[in-house]
């Protein structure tokens, strides 16, 4: 993840996004809740203006009933002159133009013991004038049974208020308005309550100036953020509270006629517990008609209340609106800067690199090619500096090649100076030889070299130069000049190894040694001097036995001491011997997994190959190493040198003609020479002479049925043995798996044909049939 | 090779070969003897078969000598085999023919 500097440029522009994101979102957060109480006061003062308006009205109002009184009193103190009263309240009430009308009511008979009623009430009619009204004293309208007459009156004996209010009510004498009224008391010289005062206020003025309420969303009242956007759902309760009745409500859900004097509680959202708000965190919701509402409730002193209930949403409108603003400029800056910066990274940075990356990519493949950066101005020099370097690579590149093709020179020579054809002697049947060298990449130190020192011994030998490259090269070329020169000279085996030793000294400069397994065989005797110096231990197999590693006392490496002395395995070889020689390219090649191939699996890899075929023999162990090796490079050279041991040539006898029947006679002829010449006796050369006719019968009549081919007959005497093998390259066909002829029927009963193989399988004292590279083997032994 | 074949008296053949009775000779020397039978004016019922000279038989020799037993035993005839030396013997033996033919 983020391994490219692109995903990173962009992890970083995210992570910088995500940082403004939460700060811009936790500052958001902080101006919203420091915010709101401010949005909270701003609405509570522009209502506490409303309330001190109202408020003034009912001191208004009260007072002026208060005054009411105080004449009412003068008036029953005094000469009671009632003309004179009703000038002094027409004359105040003309300075009090805000009530409807007022006037003062006295108990029956106070004044006159001869008047039931007496009341004075001034009023404005409908022309602007003020005027008393005598009809109130009238038996119909009887104000001494009218509801606000009681109630004030009885409110301002029980409780001694100064001002008592009466309940809204609908006044029908005159001027057929709902309204509500104020009232004080009118006491005698002992104190005792004779009559009231009242000023009436007219329900609708309230309502009025309910309705005149507006409101604007703000933040606060100073605030330049302003929406200016009006708050249209608000409405408001002007209520009694101390004796639980409405006056007036502006509540748009409700028929506010109606619940004029009612009690609160048929406000279905008033509560009892709403208090005044100045905690903003406090407020109480009201959720009513699925909006939220914030009520704001405003006290009088003489127990009404005004609660104002404001929608949420709309209060917070110009909040939100702000909100969203800020919210839009900081996030599109916070998606901007990073966006700007990514976008010039890449076009300034990124650009550059692809452009050299790609130029490099193109150098890497020999292109000639160069770059033109003009900005920015690092990124020009960086790309100068790259063509600079592409000029200096090709110059090396030439020298490399050049240098390159030289030592494939040099490696073809080495190769081409090691013995490559095989078998190098055909007419020599005492013996096969088989060495191979896969080189690795560089030229090596490897080589094996074989060779007659005189008529009948042959030398060969296995080694490896230390070191690698040129040098171990040319040292190797040196060394096998000079062991294949010594060697004609006639030494012993003991004699030869030493000057050689004292001669590599002599020409090692360069310190460098080689490990060598040599062997000098007798052809004919087979009596073998095998040295081994330093050299990786050879594997021997003996006839019908397995390989094995052959315990070589280790002499010193060549090339280090002069002098040295070298002792010598002397042993004698059969025939069939096999001996393996290698060097550590092939025990020490490596695995992907740097496991060696080791000499364990070596020796299991050759006791697994059942030819005895010296090329066939290289070649599985080759494969097999390579196997092992799956690909892994081959850091050695991986050399062997197999040699086989047949026995001098009088022991083998061959034929090879064509398999047809004209050639049978002199099939039998060079069997008879044979077996004269080995002095065989008549009855063992009597049962080679019925093998060999029904085999060369069967090859030749059936092997080749569309086409001629050859059939090969070797005949050798080992020791007891005489090893009869047929070969021929025809239809494949194993004739020992033809049943046995049943030899005990009755001879009616017996059929003529089948018997040939059967007679073969009983006279030899061993049959043996194998397939191999596309040859029908079969190898008869019979012991002598 | 040398094959010779006479009558003796008016149903039997006698029949003298000399060298290998093998791939080469051995088909020559049976289609020789039936000829011989098939010419004689009499029903021959009686073949004798000199080895004295005989160096070598193969299987090929083995199985004329099989067919001509077959031959005479369906005519009733009989089959002698005369001075079959050591060596020959035991061809004969491996086969399991020493068990039914007539040896002199």
């Amino acid at each position: 993840m983020f391994k490219t500097l692109k995903s990173k440029i962009l992890a970083i522009a995210i992570a910088v996004l995500a940082v403004i994101t939460v700060v811009f979102m936790a500052y958001a957060y902080a101006f919203e809740s420091r915010t709101k109480p401010l949005v909270m006061d701003y609405y509570s003062g522009y209502i506490e203006v409303f309330k001190d308006e109202i408020n003034n009205d009912i001191i208004k109002i009260e007072n002026n009933s208060k005054d009411l009184a105080l004449i009412g009193n003068l008036f029953y103190k005094t000469d009671k002159n009632l003309d004179l009263t009703k000038e002094v309240i027409k004359k105040i009430y003309d300075n009090y133009p805000d009530s409807l009308g007022g006037g003062i009511w006295f108990e029956p008979y106070v004044i006159d013991k001869s008047r039931k009623r007496l009341c004075v009430y001034a009023y404005r009619n409908a022309e602007g004038n003020v005027v008393t009204d005598e009809s109130f004293n009238s038996e119909e309208y009887n104000y001494l049974n009218q509801n606000w007459y009681k109630e004030i009156f009885s409110q301002i004996k029980e409780k001694k208020v100064d001002v008592a209010w009466s309940l809204p009510y609908y006044e029908d004498q005159g001027s057929y308005t709902l309204m509500i009224t104020a009232g004080s008391g009118i006491y005698d010289e002992r104190g005792n309550l004779i009559g009231i005062s009242t000023v009436d206020w007219q329900i609708s003025s309230i309502e009025e100036e309910l309705r005149k309420m507006s409101f604007v969303s703000k933040i606060n009242s100073q605030s330049s953020f302003s929406s200016g956007k009006y708050i249209k759902n608000h409405f408001a309760l002007f209520a009694n509270r101390k004796d639980d009745y409405v006056i007036v409500t502006t509540d748009p859900y409700l028929d506010n006629k109606s619940l004029i004097g009612k009690k609160l509680e048929n406000i279905p959202w008033y509560r009892e517990d709403l208090i005044d708000v100045g905690m903003p965190n406090k407020t109480p919701f009201l959720h009513y008609q699925n909006k939220d509402y914030i009520p704001y409730v405003k006290n009088f002193d003489n127990g009404m209340t005004l609660i104002v209930c404001l929608p949420r949403l709309e209060m917070f409108y110009a909040l939100a609106h702000t909100l969203r603003i800020m919210i839009l400029t900081l996030l599109s800056l916070g998606i901007l800067i990073p966006a700007l910066l990514y976008l010039s990274l890449n076009r300034y940075v990124m650009k550059p690199i692809n452009i050299l990356t790609n130029i490099a990519n193109k150098i890497g493949k020999g292109e000639d090619v160069s770059i033109k950066i003009e900005k920015p101005k690092e990124f020009a020099q960086l790309a100068s500096t790259y063509n600079k370097m592409t000029e200096n690579i090709k110059t090396i590149t030439k020298e490399r090649a050049k240098i390159n093709s030289e030592l494939s020179i040099a490696k073809t020579i080495q190769a081409s100076s090691l013995p490559n054809i095989f078998p190098p002697f055909p007419d020599k049947k005492e013996f096969d030889i088989f060495a191979s060298m896969e080189p690795a990449k560089e030229v090596g130190g490897d080589f094996y070299d074989f060779f007659f020192i005189d008529e009948t011994k042959f030398m060969f030998l296995i080694a490896d130069v230390s070191g690698k490259g040129v040098p171990a090269a040319l040292f190797m070329m040196t060394v096998k000049t000079l062991i294949n020169n010594l060697s004609q000279v006639g030494y012993t085996p003991k004699q030869l190894i030493k000057i050689i030793n004292n001669k590599i000294c002599e020409t090692n400069k360069q310190g460098l040694f080689v490990t060598m397994l040599s062997c000098i065989v007798d052809t004919e005797t087979g009596e073998a001097s095998i040295i081994n110096c330093g050299h990786n231990l050879p594997l021997i197999k003996r006839q019908n036995g397995n390989y094995e590693y052959l315990q070589l006392n280790p002499n010193i490496v060549l090339g280090v001491f002069e002098d040295s002395e070298f002792e010598i395995y002397e042993t004698v070889l059969n025939p069939g011997d096999i001996i393996y020689t290698y060097t550590d390219g092939v025990s020490e090649s490596v695995n992907t997994n740097n496991e060696i191939y080791g000499e364990e699996r070596l020796l299991s890899c050759l006791n697994n190959i059942e030819e005895t075929d010296t090329n066939i023999i290289a070649q599985k162990v080759k494969a097999s190493v390579l196997e092992y090796a799956d690909k892994a490079e081959q850091s050695d050279d991986i050399t062997m040198l197999i040699f086989k041991y047949n026995g001098i040539s009088d022991n083998i006898k061959t034929f090879k003609q064509k398999a047809v029947q004209e050639n049978y006679k002199s099939f039998y002829s060079w069997l008879h020479d044979a077996c004269e010449e080995w002095d065989v006796n008549a009855d063992i050369s009597n049962k080679l002479d019925m093998c060999a006719e029904e085999i060369f019968a069967n090859i030749s009549f059936y092997a080749y049925p569309d086409s001629e081919g050859l059939l090969e007959a070797e005949l050798k005497k080992f020791d007891d043995n005489l090893i009869f093998e047929f070969q021929d390259s025809g239809v494949e066909y194993n004739p020992l798996e033809k049943p046995d002829p049943n030899i005990d029927l009755p001879p009616e009963d017996r059929p003529i044909g089948g018997l040939g193989i059967f007679m073969v399988k009983q006279i030899a004292d061993e049959i043996s049939y194998k397939r191999e590279n596309n040859k029908n083997i079969l190898t008869l032994t019979f012991k002598i | 090779m040398d094959i010779l074949i006479k009558g003796i008296g008016i149903d039997g053949i006698y029949v003298k070969a000399s060298g290998r009775l093998d791939l080469d000779n051995a088909v020559e020397y049976g289609t020789k003897i039936k000829d011989a039978i098939e010419e004689s004016v009499e029903a021959i019922t009686n073949v004798t078969l000199d080895f004295s000279e005989i160096d070598f038989i193969s299987s090929f020799g083995l199985k004329v000598v099989l067919e001509l037993y077959k031959q005479l035993k369906a005519q009733n005839g009989v089959l002698k085999l005369k001075s079959v030396s050591e060596q020959l013997m035991n061809s004969f033996k491996i086969v399991g023919f020493d068990k039914f033919l007539l040896f002199e």
